[in-house]
C-alpha cells in the first residue's frame, strides 16, 4: 500500500480514513525505511483503528471459512494483498449485562472498551486506541490523532472514557498542519535539535500545573477526574522531544 | 544558548515547585466548573485585549444534555488534544498582546530596560489580566509564580516582553480561565450560595456570554452582588445593555439545537437550491426572528410559535418563492396567511435541520419539537425494529403518513409514535428543506393531527396549539434555568423554578421579566457542594 502525504490527506477528505494512528510513516524516510535503518533505530509501532458505519453487508463481506485459505469475499478484494497479514473477525456477540441496548451504540462501546456503555453516546473506559497508546506512544510527539470525515469533531471514536471523546480532526488542512506545521522537524534527519520553544513552554506549563494543583484541593472527585484527564498531557509533552517520532 | 535555555527550565521549575504549597483559600467550595465554550472564550478574549486579537484554533466541542450543550460544559472535561490547542492558543494571544503593535495599547507600565526583569511592571501587568481572565483576583501564590516565570524568561531570552508573554500565556492556558470555576460559600446552616466573583461570572456569561466588565467585578469586589438591592441594581444595568442580545442569542442558539447546523447535508440532487450559505442563513433567520421578538418587541414569547413575521435574504427567498428586491441583506418579511406559515416551527431552519437529507421526517420533526419545545424527551426506540414499511419510499404507500401508520402497528412503537407523530404529520406541507408542497408521489398529503384529545389542522393548527399549551411557557422557564445555572433540565425539579414560571406568566410571557426573575431568586445562586470535599464529607457524616 503505497502512503504518501499526499494519500493521507486525500483519504481524510474521501471519506477513507476514519482515525488514524500516529502518522510514522517510512515514505517520509524513504520508500524502504532504510534511511531510518542506518540511523541504527528501531521502526516504532504504530497502532490503527478504523471505523465506517453500514455499507458491508455480511454476505458480501464475511468469509465462507475459516482459517488462512479461506476465499476472498466480494468486498475484501480491495485488500487481497494483505491477505495474508490480515484476520477477519466476525461473529461478534455483545453482553449487555444491566445496561439498555442503545441503537448503533452498544455494539460500538463494547467493542472498542469491553465494557457495553451504560450511556448512550458514551464510552465507560479508555478504548483499546488509548490502551495501546499508553504503551506505544511513550515519547511521541503525539499519542494519538483522529480524524473523521463527517465534517463533526465530535464524531470520534477515541476517548479516556467518560463523557469526552478525543476530538477528530475534521479538516485535511487543520490535520496536515497539526502533523507537518510549526513544530515539525524530519525525524529522519541526523542533525535532529531539540525545539527550543518546546522547552520554553514546558516552563509555563509547570505554572499552569500548579494551578491546578490548587483548584484539585478544593474540588469533589468527579471533578478531580475531569482535571486529571485534561492534564496527562503535561507528562506526555515533557518527554515529546524524542527525534525518531514524527 | 540551549545551556540558557536548559538553565532557565530548571529554575522555572524550582521556582514553580515552591509554590505548589497548599493555597487553600479560607471559606468556599468549588461547586461546578463549567468549561468555556467556543463563543464565551471568543468574547471574553475580545473584550479583555480587544477585537484585533486573532483567535485561531480549535475548541472542544461540547454535547447536548438535557436538551442543552450548556449543560455539559459542567461535565466535560479538556481533552489532551483540546489542551494542546488551548495551549497553542493562549500562546498566540500572548504574542499578540505584548507585540510591538500591541504593547502601547495593553501593556499600561513601561519596563526600567526592555532586556531586563522588571518584576514590578510584570506583576502590575499580571494582576490586571488575571483578574479579567480569572474572573477574580489573583492569589498572592499565583501572581509570584507568573512574575518569577516571567523573570527567569527574560533573563533567557533577554527580552522583558518575551518574559511577559510566557506569564500572559500562563494565564491563558490556566484552567481557572478555561473553566469558570464557580465557588460557593456556607449560607445559613446546611446551604451554601455562590461567591460574589462567581455570581458576577454567572450573570455576565447568562446577559452578555462573555467575562464580567470591571464594573461588575468592582460591584463583586465591593460585595454589592451580596445584597438584594446591589444585586438588582446590575442585573438591570446588565439587561438594557445591547449586549444582551448576544447573551440571548447563545441561550437560543442552544435551546432551539441551531448548532445542529453544522451536520445538516441535503441531496444536492434533489435539493440542488441547499447550500452552506443557505443553511447560515436559516440559522440566522431563526435567530433574528427570536430576538426581535424576544427582546426587541418585549413580546409574548408564546407567539414565537404563531407569528407571520420574519427576516430573511436573497437566499431564503429563493425558498420561500418570495421576491427579493433590496439593497439590504436582510429585511423583514410579513408572511400571508395562505401561505401557511406560523412562527418558527416552519422556518427553513426547524424544517430542514430535523429531516433526512432526501426527504422529510415527521418523526423527527415530532421528537425534535416535542423535546425542545414541550420538555418531553423521546426514549430511544428498540433495538429489533423493522423499518422496511417506513423506508419504502416506491411501495405501494405514497405518503409518509400511510407507511408510518404501516409501522406503527406493532405496539411497541405505537407508543411513542402516537405521541411524536402528530406533531410531525401535522408539518408535512413543508418538505426536507423547507419549500411548501401539497402532494407526496402524487397523492395529497393530509396534515390533520390529534394530540391529547386535541384534533389541529397544518403547521398553523400545530403552531396555535404549541401557543396555547401551559407546557411550552414552562419548558422555556426550565430551559433558561437550567442553562443558567449549568444543569441538566432534566434533573431540576420544577419546584426551583416554580415562582420564575408564574412570573413569566404574570407578564404576558416576557422574556425579560422571567429572566429577572431567574436571577433575583434565590435559588439561582444556591449551589450542592459536591461530593467528596471536605465540607460535604463533613455534612454526611453529621
Amino acid at each position: 500500500m503505497k502512503l504518501d502525504r499526499r494519500f493521507l490527506l486525500r483519504g481524510t477528505c474521501q471519506g477513507a480514513l476514519a482515525v488514524l494512528g500516529l502518522p510514522f510513516l517510512d515514505c517520509f524516510l524513504d520508500n524502504k525505511g532504510q534511511a531510518l535503518a542506518a540511523t541504527g533505530k528501531r521502526i516504532p509501532t504504530r497502532f490503527n483503528t478504523f471505523f465506517y458505519g453500514l455499507g458491508l453487508t455480511k454476505s458480501l463481506w464475511v468469509p465462507k471459512a475459516t482459517g488462512l485459505n479461506y476465499e476472498t469475499t466480494e468486498q475484501l478484494k480491495p485488500l487481497e494483498a494483505f491477505k495474508q497479514k490480515m484476520n477477519v473477525f466476525s461473529g461478534s456477540r455483545v453482553m449487555i449485562d444491566d445496561n439498555p441496548n442503545f441503537q448503533h451504540w452498544s455494539g460500538v462501546g463494547a467493542s472498542t472498551t469491553g465494557i457495553s456503555p451504560s450511556k448512550n453516546g458514551q464510552f465507560d473506559s479508555k478504548t483499546i486506541d488509548q490502551t495501546i497508546a499508553d504503551v506505544i506512544s511513550r515519547g511521541a510527539r503525539f499519542k494519538s490523532i483522529a480524524a473523521a470525515c463527517a465534517g463533526d469533531p465530535k464524531q470520534s471514536y477515541s476517548s479516556l472514557g467518560g463523557p469526552n471523546n478525543l476530538p477528530a480532526e475534521v479538516s485535511p488542512l487543520s490535520l496536515y498542519t497539526r502533523l507537518f506545521g510549526p513544530g515539525f522537524q524530519d525525524p529522519s534527519r541526523t542533525d535532529w535539535k531539540p525545539n527550543p520553544e518546546i522547552m520554553l513552554q514546558q516552563s509555563v506549563l509547570s505554572v499552569v500545573a500548579v494551578d491546578r494543583k490548587r483548584v484539585t484541593q478544593r474540588l469533589g472527585v468527579s471533578d478531580q477526574a475531569r482535571l486529571d484527564q485534561s492534564f496527562t498531557v503535561r507528562a506526555r509533552r515533557s518527554l515529546g522531544l524524542s527525534p525518531v517520532h514524527a | 544558548m540551549r545551556k540558557g535555555i536548559s538553565v532557565a527550565i530548571l529554575t522555572a521549575g524550582i521556582l514553580a515547585g515552591v509554590c505548589q504549597l497548599p493555597a487553600m483559600a479560607t471559606g468556599g467550595e468549588v461547586v461546578s466548573m463549567r468549561r468555556l465554550t467556543e463563543q464565551e472564550y471568543r468574547n471574553s478574549i475580545g473584550d479583555i485585549f480587544g477585537k484585533d486579537i486573532v483567535v485561531q484554533g480549535v475548541f472542544e466541542p461540547g454535547k447536548r444534555i438535557g436538551g442543552l450543550i450548556e449543560a455539559s460544559a459542567a461535565i466535560l472535561s479538556v481533552t489532551p488534544v483540546g489542551f494542546d490547542s488551548y495551549s497553542k492558543m493562549a500562546d498566540s494571544i500572548a504574542m499578540q498582546a505584548t507585540s510591538e503593535k500591541a504593547r502601547d495599547r495593553l501593556i499600561s507600565c513601561k519596563p526600567g530596560s526592555a532586556s531586563q526583569p522588571d518584576d514590578a511592571c510584570a506583576a502590575q501587568t499580571f494582576n490586571h489580566y488575571g483578574r479579567m481572565l480569572f474572573r477574580r483576583p489573583l492569589t498572592s501564590d499565583e501572581l509570584q509564580s507568573r512574575v518569577k516565570l516571567a523573570a527567569s524568561m527574560t533573563t533567557a531570552s533577554g527580552s522583558f516582553y518575551a518574559g511577559l508573554r510566557y506569564g500572559l500565556a500562563s494565564l491563558l492556558q490556566s484552567s481557572n480561565f478555561l473553566f469558570r470555576v464557580e465557588v460557593a460559600v456556607a449560607s445559613g446552616s446546611n446551604d451554601y450560595t455562590l461567591d460574589a466573583y462567581s455570581r458576577a461570572a454567572r450573570l455576565s456569561y447568562l446577559f452578555w456570554n462573555t467575562t464580567p466588565d470591571p464594573e461588575l467585578l468592582k460591584a463583586a469586589q465591593t460585595n454589592q452582588l451580596a445584597s438584594p438591592a446591589g444585586l438588582s441594581a446590575q442585573i438591570d444595568r446588565l439587561m438594557a445593555s445591547p449586549r444582551l442580545d448576544n447573551g440571548m442569542r447563545a441561550f437560543f442558539s442552544d435551546m432551539l439545537q441551531l448548532d445542529n447546523f453544522d451536520n445538516v447535508s441535503k441531496d444536492s440532487l434533489l435539493y440542488p437550491k441547499w447550500s452552506v450559505q443557505l443553511a447560515a442563513a436559516a440559522r440566522e433567520e431563526t435567530l433574528r426572528t427570536t430576538i426581535a421578538l424576544a427582546l426587541h418587541e418585549n413580546g409574548d414569547m408564546r407567539e414565537l410559535m404563531t407569528t407571520p413575521k420574519t427576516y430573511i435574504n436573497r437566499n431564503l427567498a429563493a425558498i420561500y418563492g418570495v421576491p427579493f428586491d433590496f439593497d439590504a441583506d436582510w429585511v423583514p418579511l410579513t408572511f400571508t396567511p395562505q401561505q401557511g406559515r406560523s412562527g418558527i416551527i416552519t422556518q427553513i431552519s426547524m424544517l430542514s435541520m430535523f429531516s433526512h437529507p432526501g426527504r422529510s421526517s415527521p418523526t423527527e420533526r415530532g421528537v425534535a419539537l416535542m423535546d425542545i419545545f414541550l420538555c418531553e424527551p423521546t426514549p430511544t426506540p428498540p433495538n429489533n425494529v423493522d423499518f422496511s414499511a417506513v423506508n419504502d419510499t416506491n411501495g405501494p404507500l405514497r405518503t409518509v403518513r400511510e407507511r408510518l401508520m404501516a409501522h406503527a402497528t406493532n405496539p411497541a412503537c405505537a407508543s411513542c409514535h402516537t405521541h411524536s407523530d402528530p406533531i410531525g404529520l401535522s408539518l408535512e406541507g413543508f418538505d426536507t428543506i423547507g419549500r411548501p408542497r401539497s402532494t407526496e408521489n402524487g397523492k395529497l398529503i393530509d396534515v390533520s393531527a390529534t394530540i391529547q384529545g386535541k384534533s389541529f389542522v397544518g403547521a398553523q393548527g400545530l403552531g396555535r396549539f404549541l401557543h396555547d399549551n401551559p407546557k411550552y411557557p414552562a419548558c422555556v422557564a426550565r430551559k433558561l434555568y437550567s442553562y443558567a445555572k449549568g444543569v441538566d433540565s432534566e434533573d431540576v425539579v420544577a419546584r426551583e423554578f416554580k415562582a420564575d414560571t408564574k412570573a413569566f406568566g404574570d407578564s404576558g410571557y416576557r422574556i425579560r421579566n422571567l429572566l429577572k426573575a431567574v436571577t433575583e431568586s434565590e435559588e439561582f445562586f444556591r449551589a450542592v457542594p459536591p461530593v467528596g470535599t471536605a465540607k460535604s464529607t463533613r455534612l454526611a457524616s453529621q
